[in-house]
């Protein structure tokens, strides 16, 4: 766990279940169609309907051009990709993610955002932590910053701004690096 | 959504299946028939086996001998049953459980399921207890619940290979414990064929005498252990004891197997492979030998050289090829060496060439023929920073050369150490045709590293077989290399003269190394005309697994 960071999360639905996202946790000798199909049959689906999921979100993720390649071959925003869809196959009301769009490209990033924020809108809440303050700004209602181990803010988006032009890379700045001296190197 | 535990367990089952599917070759039509066919022989034999072992234990008459030999017979499936599970997780084969505690489904029921799927790296050992079942059953004079008797040891082993499994993956994720597990193996791996080849020479020494006499008081244990009491409850000789004894030893391995498999379920192999925070100062004697190409060599050469030590020494695969090269290595020359007859008289003469020349065939793998797979990242900023791509290549060359000297120094004193016959008319040419082999080897590997590139984890102490083109072709090389060096002791055995050996030797270093200077400046040119798919090679497969 990184000892800054901000974590957020949007939506707010009730009897939420998690998810497996982390990529740690992808079977790297199984291809992107079967892995889907297990999560969604360890998930209560039924085998036909779970390999029918399956296909329509690879296909979704543009990952069905890929069939017969194992995860272990795929690259980080391929292993992305197939991580959401697998996650997205049991239609959970809970995401739990670390760092969704690192190494997706722009248009796999957009696609999954707006996935997200449909899934949210339909009553899903999701809890991601970043260190990419945009994207948190962008997608999140609700912002908890983690310094040092400890809970610094848990607020929401409006409340923390209070008005004013700041972003939420100022506020980050101004509460977790304020302490902060920038030592001058006299080569540089 | 009905969560059903047979439905999830259906699920775990079948992505373990398509996990060991997946593992071999399939882009190949003939390979796949060809792995087929090689499966389907390999049970039809261990079928054979089970057939006439029933067939043998149907017609038995002495029941005591048949219990001897049924003990001795479980007692090697049960070390066959152990040992394979160790091998698939060090390989990397079957689905990791730990990956499933995110799903709902309790642990209780997990554990279940990972002791249920150790009967797929057992299958061997099944079929020869389906035989020795059959086999009980066929005999009238045997009661119907003899052949209950096997339940509890399958029972017993399946929850045993599940806790040894979790318990050797976390030893494995520990930084260089896991290279001494590895080691030892490969060591025990060796133990059998030394001793056949070395025969009575070996028996004879007073360290396995010894050996020998604490496992013979140690007979007395011999009925209290799982396999005895199987052989007698199976044989037809069910009495409380035995009846006890299994269940005592069935009850204690799943109670070790549950314990292992929730240690393993909470176990976090990135923190237990990371160096402690408090990490202790390096070692002057390394800094000073990371440092030695600083004084022969101007920079940026030497910092390369230097980066290319420190790599190599943390990376656990170098390790572990290193410590094989003088201690494996010799351990298989050595029966020759005991085994001084007249035929062996060239072996016996140049064994520390012999070993030498293993100990290059195994470093060519991480140091000499994919020279760019452990630094993939490396290699990208080879060719986009003001570094010559020649400097790097030679970097890496003379990288590999310290090191092969060094494994030659190593098994030098290693044999002087066990008194083993050695003299300075025998190391200097071990020497001499080490570094000429290394360079034949390095002119070919420099190409083969741009032409065939593959990137490796060197975090992995095992990697996967390179292809079978791949293996054949870099043992033509090897084997010219080798072929090149007997010329010099062609000479010597021709003209009679030691002087004729090293003016062959001679000879051979300038044809040697015209070739390296050759293959050199091709390889620079490959690498640049062809950077795209030689970056993109080096950016496959593993490249990801560090993710």
């Amino acid at each position: 766990m990184p000892s800054q960071v901000a974590v957020a999360w949007a939506g707010g639905a009730q009897g939420a279940q998690l998810l497996p996202h982390a990529l740690t946790l992808l079977f790297d000798q199984l291809t992107g169609q079967e892995f889907c199909e297990f999560v969604g049959r360890m998930y209560g689906l039924a085998r036909p309907v779970a390999r029918e999921r399956a296909l329509e979100l690879l296909a979704l993720f543009e990952l069905d051009n890929q069939q017969r390649k194992l995860i272990g071959e795929y690259s980080k925003g391929m292993r992305k990709r197939v991580a959401m869809a697998a996650a997205l196959i049991h239609r959970p009301e809970l995401f739990l993610m670390d760092e969704p769009f690192e190494g997706v490209d722009a248009v796999g990033a957009r696609l999954m955002k707006d996935i997200l924020l449909e899934q949210v809108a339909h009553g899903a809440t999701i809890f991601l932590t970043s260190h990419v303050l945009e994207v948190v700004e962008r997608l999140c209602d609700r912002v908890a910053i983690i310094h040092d181990g400890r809970l610094a803010v848990d607020d929401s988006m409006e409340h923390l701004r209070s008005g004013s032009s700041e972003t939420l890379e100022d506020i980050f700045v101004r509460i977790v690096g304020g302490g902060r001296t920038r030592e001058s190197l006299e080569w540089l | 959504m009905a969560l059903s535990l047979f439905d999830q367990a259906r699920a775990i089952v079948w992505a373990q299946w398509r996990t060991i599917f997946n593992h071999y070759p399939r882009a190949n039509k003939w390979s796949s028939g060809l792995t087929i066919a090689l499966t389907l022989v390999w049970y039809a034999g261990w079928a054979a086996g089970a057939l006439a072992l029933a067939a043998k234990l149907s017609t038995l008459s002495d029941l005591n001998t048949g219990r001897v030999y049924l003990a001795y017979g479980l007692l090697l499936g049960f070390f066959y049953w152990q040992v394979v599970p160790l091998m698939l997780a060090t390989a990397g084969i079957g689905l990791e459980m730990k990956k499933l505690v995110v799903y709902p489904i309790p642990h209780s029921q997990l554990f279940l399921l990972d002791a249920i799927l150790r009967v797929s790296t057992g299958i061997e050992v099944l079929i020869m207890i389906g035989g020795a079942s059959a086999g009980v059953m066929l005999t009238r004079r045997r009661p119907w619940w003899s052949v209950l008797g096997f339940v509890p040891f399958v029972v017993f082993n399946l929850a045993l290979a599940a806790g040894v499994r979790e318990l050797l993956t976390r030893i494995m994720a520990r930084r260089f414990l896991r290279e001494i597990v590895m080691f030892c193996l490969v060591l025990i791996g060796a133990l059998p064929q030394f001793i056949v080849m070395a025969g009575d020479r070996v028996e004879n020494l007073p360290t396995l005498k010894a050996m020998a006499a604490v496992i013979k008081s140690l007979d007395v244990l011999t009925g209290f252990l799982p396999w005895t009491a199987t052989a007698q409850w199976a044989m037809g000789h069910l009495t409380v004891r035995v009846a006890l004894l299994s269940l005592l030893w069935t009850i204690a391995a799943w109670i070790f197997g549950r314990w292992q498999f929730e240690r393993g379920l909470r176990f976090d192999a990135a923190a237990a492979a990371a160096p402690a925070e408090q990490a202790a100062p390096p070692a002057r004697w390394s800094e000073a030998l990371f440092a030695l190409p600083s004084r022969i060599f101007p920079d940026p050469l030497a910092a390369m050289i230097e980066k290319e030590y420190r790599s190599l020494v943390r990376a656990p695969r170098f390790r572990l090829v290193f410590f094989m090269g003088f201690s494996f290595g010799l351990l298989l020359w050595l029966p020759m060496l005991l085994n001084a007859k007249s035929s062996m008289g060239f072996f016996h003469d140049n064994y520390l060439t012999f070993v030498a020349a293993y100990a290059l065939l195994l470093l060519g793998d991480v140091c000499l023929w994919n020279i760019f797979g452990f630094d993939r990242s490396a290699a990208q900023a080879y060719l986009v920073t003001p570094i010559k791509l020649r400097s790097a290549f030679l970097a890496k060359n003379l990288a590999a050369l310290t090191f092969v000297l060094l494994e030659v120094s190593i098994v030098a004193v290693v044999c002087l150490l066990f008194r083993l016959p050695l003299s300075v008319s025998k190391i200097l040419p071990a020497y001499l045709i080490s570094t000429l082999m290394t360079f034949t080897l390095m002119s070919a590997g420099n190409l083969t590293s741009v032409y065939y590139p593959q990137p490796v984890n060197p975090q992995k102490s095992l990697r996967n077989r390179p292809s079978a083109k791949t293996q054949g072709l870099l043992m033509v090389i090897f084997l010219v290399a080798a072929g090149m060096s007997g010329l010099a002791y062609l000479a010597e055995y021709a003209f009679e003269n030691r002087l004729a050996f090293y003016g062959v030797l001679g000879v051979l270093a300038i044809v040697v190394a015209i070739g390296y200077r050759i293959s050199l400046d091709s390889a620079v040119e490959a690498a640049i005309s062809r950077r795209e798919a030689f970056i993109s090679a080096l950016s496959q497969n593993e490249a990801v697994i560090t993710a």
